[in-house]
């Protein structure tokens, strides 16, 4: 269990340390401590915000179901009336930014994550949560912030210097979860083709290829998410480019995604598609990855997100339950890299119930209830003690295809997971401008035209 | 009351006397119009508000946003995503007109005569017209899915190769259109019709005692009679093209790549996706200069169209 | 021989256009009655044992669209009835008026003012949605009826001034001067005389204002929320985390449809009608 411990922290500290590459403009620093002047001198009282109510947005996820049946007990604890919005991830977003733009505070408190914190942070949305932390009089006396991993507890702070400054200053968020990313094969499909589970990228390739000859029907050797939005370049392929030693900034803080290394791995990606992919491929989001690897037509889900593991290994909802492995991303000339994503937990700066909102999410991330989330199908866990639960390892080291294999690649994963890329409020719209010039590469062939354009307009939105 | 008149233009009916009793009227007509018109008063104020924040450089990060003239603007007509979206949008706009038009057309002279087995198709072309746009898109990008749908099955069983319909950028843009076209095409088809059930008899047959063919008679009496129809359909395809969301949105969110991302969609994305709400104004605002426009020349062709017939 | 070919050609236009319109529906129709595994299955599967589950799931269901509570949907159906009828009586209330008052040139400016109200059918909606949205919260009406109700007169005011007035073009002079020598005021006119004349109009304007307000998604999509979420945005909500739901969806998507169809069987002649917005009759 030890080792557990120390792996699940160094999540995204290798790339907290980095930054240093721009000065950036600092926008509105946080002014006081909002918080912690919240009932001063007084003791915790569950029942302090009684007969008040707070929305919540949620966005689709098993996090959401694993809450819901929480909710009941919370309100009988607290007398605090819990209502929640549950948006699927595109609507969500739009619906979420619209809502904290108007600055009305429909929502007190909604699931987030970094990239998007940045532009919420930076234009002065959402509350910085120290004092609320820091604050005896509101929050749970072993509510313990230090038993969450470091590096994902950091990944919530940000001081608001555009570009730099991940980790540091004020903390925006408190996480609930986080994913990486790593190979799901079918042993069978491997086996009947006769191939072992690629370790590189150029394996993935060739295992492609030979699965192509060995599959049949409507069955395909691989299938990864392609559409031209951040995700693609923030997660799935932003891991295999990292490992390639491409990055989105170097070291002068020049924009750099169409170097040759950038050209060679955009090439590989996509012949990787095209050698096992059907010819829809470019429209596929995580929907289609999740559900189509778990209808079982496909032999390999190339770098996606480890906790669909959660409903591949869901006899109701999957069909290859029983035939389904886990391995570790495979590793670039560069090094073996996978991106994080984290869902965190937000409180609107305009929220008119501060207080009950924070007496909620104090409770949902204390340690008994996330336990109780993550029993529920609430992966991966980012508090250290969920890793000590026996309850919550025999789960998981049921999965794959043999005993503590997820829980092996999972632990291998988190020592190299991390947030790749620098802060800044408009990195959406910088990355869904990558992953088009990776799209649009796959139906043209001229990458490396592609990427430099691209990398001109990048230029134009993060360095003006 | 059999001859047709036209809404605009119709003569005064009473000759103005300047009398106390008629002041008291024009008053109530005043007054019969001012609600409507503060309704649409209160709509516009806001738009005129939109427009001037386009002239800022409003963002979500910016704190206090401030005045920077035509920016916005010269930003939208130097940036590649804004000029192929100007591009797409009038290339959809044209695709609609050249496939919807005609087939409209089609329609109504197919469905003109009085049959029961017409009588049947008149009453089903209303259906799509029923059906919120975005449950035809959603039902037709189900079908479409290049490998798990059912029109590439179907295409295949006949020896048709499958398209990648809407997964491709060289195919999108027309698989949008076709969604539209089953979607819309009725509209214009009713209108159509009814403007040919509307075509005096006396017309008709004076054209078939001169002994003229049926392509004759309809070059020279039904297409002329149907010109102001026909003008009317292309005025409301051509608005609601230009401004299409609802269609596009939940089926492609604009892609792949740009290739349906036309204007209406890239002002949502910079408005709820990128906090821009400055620039997603000044996008709306040119699209809809570009709608006044066209609506406008359109509105006139129509009344000349409309003063011809009669 | 002529007329043989031509009914040839006839049959084989008129199987052509009902393939293009019906087999969508009757294809989501189908969807609509699959259980999952039917609707995944392929090849696709045209006989297969059909289920009402999919109904049930969204009127009565837990689990239904997404995560959403039980008979949410049935939520979105009375949001839409509520919102899109009340935009229509509103539509109505000051339309009918204003159309009277623009007809037969009652007023200077007539054409005008008529064409301004037309315009707005033409405007994109997001160039009001998006300063509304912001004003809305400031007035606290977003995600109310009233805002919505506000909101979807962009799209049924022009209709409804532009049809009534074309009926109204048509009422004999002799009625309304029949009416002005028993001592009837405009108003009087109108509403006791005209309006029962021009019932069928009225009809048709509300009828088409309806369809496109029931129809609409973008204001529904900006400016609703919880409380008043139409069916054209709960049925996005068939797009959740694990699966598109699609027996889900189709089996909304058919509900949805309803009150078209009931208007369509019953009042077709007056939605044809008042299509043409006043070129004929």
């Amino acid at each position: 269990m030890g080792k557990n411990i120390t792996v699940v922290a160094a999540i995204a500290v290798a790339t907290l340390l980095m930054g240093a590459c721009s000065s950036g403009e600092v926008i509105d620093p946080a002014e006081g401590n909002p918080g912690a002047d919240l009932r001063a001198g007084e003791a915790y009282d569950p029942r302090a915000f009684e007969g008040e109510s707070i929305n919540m947005l949620l966005i689709e996820h098993p996090f959401v179901n694993s809450l819901r049946p929480l909710i009941p007990d919370f309100e009988a604890a607290t007398g605090i009336t819990v209502n929640l919005e549950v948006l699927n991830e595109q609507q969500g977003f739009d619906k979420l930014q619209a809502d904290l733009s108007a600055g009305v505070g429909n929502y007190d408190l909604f699931m987030t994550d970094p990239l998007h914190n940045w532009q919420y942070s930076a234009a002065g949305w959402i509350e910085p949560l120290d004092g609320y932390v820091e604050n005896d009089a509101i929050t749970m006396p072993d509510y313990n912030i230090d038993d969450f991993a470091p590096g994902v507890l950091d990944a919530g702070r940000w001081n608001r210097e555009l570009l730099t400054g991940l980790g540091e200053g004020s903390l925006w968020a408190l996480p609930v979860n986080f994913e990486s990313y790593n190979l799901t094969y079918r042993p069978s499909m491997f086996e009947d083709a006769g191939v072992e589970v690629p370790t590189t990228y150029e394996d993935v390739l060739d295992v492609t290829e030979s699965l192509a000859t060995s599959l049949s029907g409507n069955n395909y050797p691989i299938v990864t998410r392609f559409d031209k939005y951040w995700d693609l370049t923030y997660l799935t392929f932003g891991s295999m480019a990292e490992s390639y030693g491409v990055n989105l900034l170097n070291d002068d803080g020049e924009v750099d995604i169409a170097s040759d290394a950038s050209v060679e791995v955009t090439d590989l990606f996509i012949d990787i598609i095209k050698a096992g992919s059907p010819q829809d491929a470019s429209a596929f989001t995580w929907y289609e990855v999740l559900q189509g690897m778990a209808s079982g037509r496909f032999a390999l889900a190339l770098n996606e997100a480890d906790l669909f593991a959660a409903t591949y290994e869901n006899d109701a909802e999957s069909e290859i339950a029983d035939d389904v492995g886990y391995a570790l991303i495979p590793e670039g000339p560069e090094k073996r890299a996978a991106s994080a994503w984290i869902w965190q937990l937000s409180m609107a700066q305009a929220s008119a119930d501060k207080g009950a909102a924070w007496t909620f999410l104090q409770w949902l991330t204390s340690a008994d209830v996330l336990m109780q989330t993550h029993l529920a199908g609430n992966m991966n866990p980012v508090r250290l003690s969920a890793w000590e639960d026996p309850e919550l390892a025999a789960l998981v080291d049921t999965w794959g295809s043999e005993p503590g294999q997820y829980r092996e690649v999972l632990e291998g994963t988190a020592e190299i997971a991390a947030i790749n890329y620098p802060p800044h409020p408009e990195l959406t719209r910088a990355l869904d401008r990558w992953a088009e010039a990776v799209q649009q590469s796959f139906f043209d062939g001229n990458t490396k035209a592609n990427l430099e354009s691209a990398a001109s307009d990048i230029e134009r939105i993060l360095l003006p | 009351m059999v001859k047709t008149r036209p809404v605009v233009g119709i003569p005064p009916v009473t000759k103005v006397k300047a009398s106390s009793a008629l002041k008291r009227q024009r008053r109530s007509y005043l007054m019969m119009l001012l609600p409507a018109l503060l309704l649409v008063i209160g709509i516009m104020i806001p738009f005129l508000q939109g427009v001037a924040r386009s002239f800022t450089n409003e963002k979500g990060y910016v704190p206090n946003p401030t005045f920077i003239g035509f920016d916005n603007y010269i930003s939208l007509f130097t940036n590649s995503t804004f000029l192929t979206g100007l591009g797409v949008t009038i290339l959809y706009v044209v695709l609609i007109l050249a496939i919807q038009l005609p087939l409209a057309l089609a329609i109504a002279l197919l469905l003109e005569k009085a049959s029961p087995v017409r009588r049947i198709g008149r009453n089903f072309i209303v259906l799509p017209l029923l059906i919120p746009p975005i449950v035809a898109g959603l039902m037709w990008k189900t079908m479409m899915q290049p490998s798990a749908g059912v029109l590439n099955y179907l295409m295949e069983l006949v020896g048709i190769p499958g398209s990648t319909w809407l997964t491709d950028p060289a195919t999108a843009l027309i698989s949008v259109v076709l969604i539209d076209t089953w979607a819309f095409t009725s509209f214009s088809a009713l209108i159509i019709l009814a403007g040919l059930q509307a075509l005096p008899e006396s017309l008709r047959e004076a054209a078939s005692i001169d002994g003229a063919g049926w392509w004759s008679t309809f070059r020279h009496i039904a297409l002329p009679w149907l010109a102001p129809y026909i003008v009317l359909v292309a005025l409301f395809r051509v608005a609601d093209s230009l401004k299409q969301f609802d269609l596009i949105w939940p089926v492609t969110r604009g892609g792949p790549l740009n290739s349906t991302r036309l204007l209406h969609v890239q002002g949502y994305e910079e408005a709820f996706r990128f906090s821009s709400p400055a620039m997603a104004m000044a996008i709306i605002f040119v699209l809809w200069l570009i709608i006044y426009l066209s609506s406008f020349l359109l509105l006139r062709l129509w009344r000349r169209t409309i003063n011809a017939v009669e | 021989m002529k007329t043989i070919a031509a009914r040839i050609g006839f049959g084989i236009a008129f199987t052509g256009l009902a393939v293009f319109i019906l087999f969508p529906l009757v294809w989501i129709l189908m969807m609509s009655l699959k259980d999952y595994s039917d609707v995944i299955a392929y090849p696709p599967k045209f006989l297969f044992v059909p289920t009402l589950d999919n109904y049930a799931d969204v009127l009565f269901g837990s689990g239904g669209g997404g995560e959403a509570g039980a008979g949410e949907f049935r939520q979105y159906l009375l949001n839409s009835v509520l919102v899109s009828g009340g935009a229509v009586l509103l539509s109505l209330a000051v339309g009918v008026p204003a159309a009277f008052a623009l007809s037969r040139d009652r007023i200077r400016g007539a054409d005008h003012f008529a064409f301004t109200f037309l315009s707005l059918r033409f405007a994109p909606e997001l160039a009001v949605i998006i300063p509304l949205y912001v004003i809305f919260q400031q007035l606290q009406i977003y995600d109310t009826y009233l805002g919505l109700i506000l909101s979807h007169q962009l799209i049924t005011i022009p209709l409804v001034i532009w049809i009534v007035r074309t009926f109204l073009a048509d009422v004999p002079l002799e009625i309304e001067e029949a009416a002005q020598l028993d001592g009837c005021g405009p108003w009087g006119t109108l509403l006791r005389v005209v309006a029962p004349v021009i019932r069928p109009g009225i009809a048709s304007a509300a009828i088409l204002a309806f369809i496109f307000s029931w129809n609409n998604l973008l204001m529904g999509l900006v400016l609703s929320g919880p409380n008043t979420r139409p069916v054209t945005v709960g049925i996005l909500q068939a797009i959740g985390f694990d699966q598109v739901r699609w027996g889900w969806m189709a089996a909304a998507a058919m509900i949805a449809a309803v009150p078209g169809m009931i208007i369509a069987v019953y009042l077709q002649r007056h939605l044809v009608r008042g299509l043409t917005m006043g070129v004929g009759k």
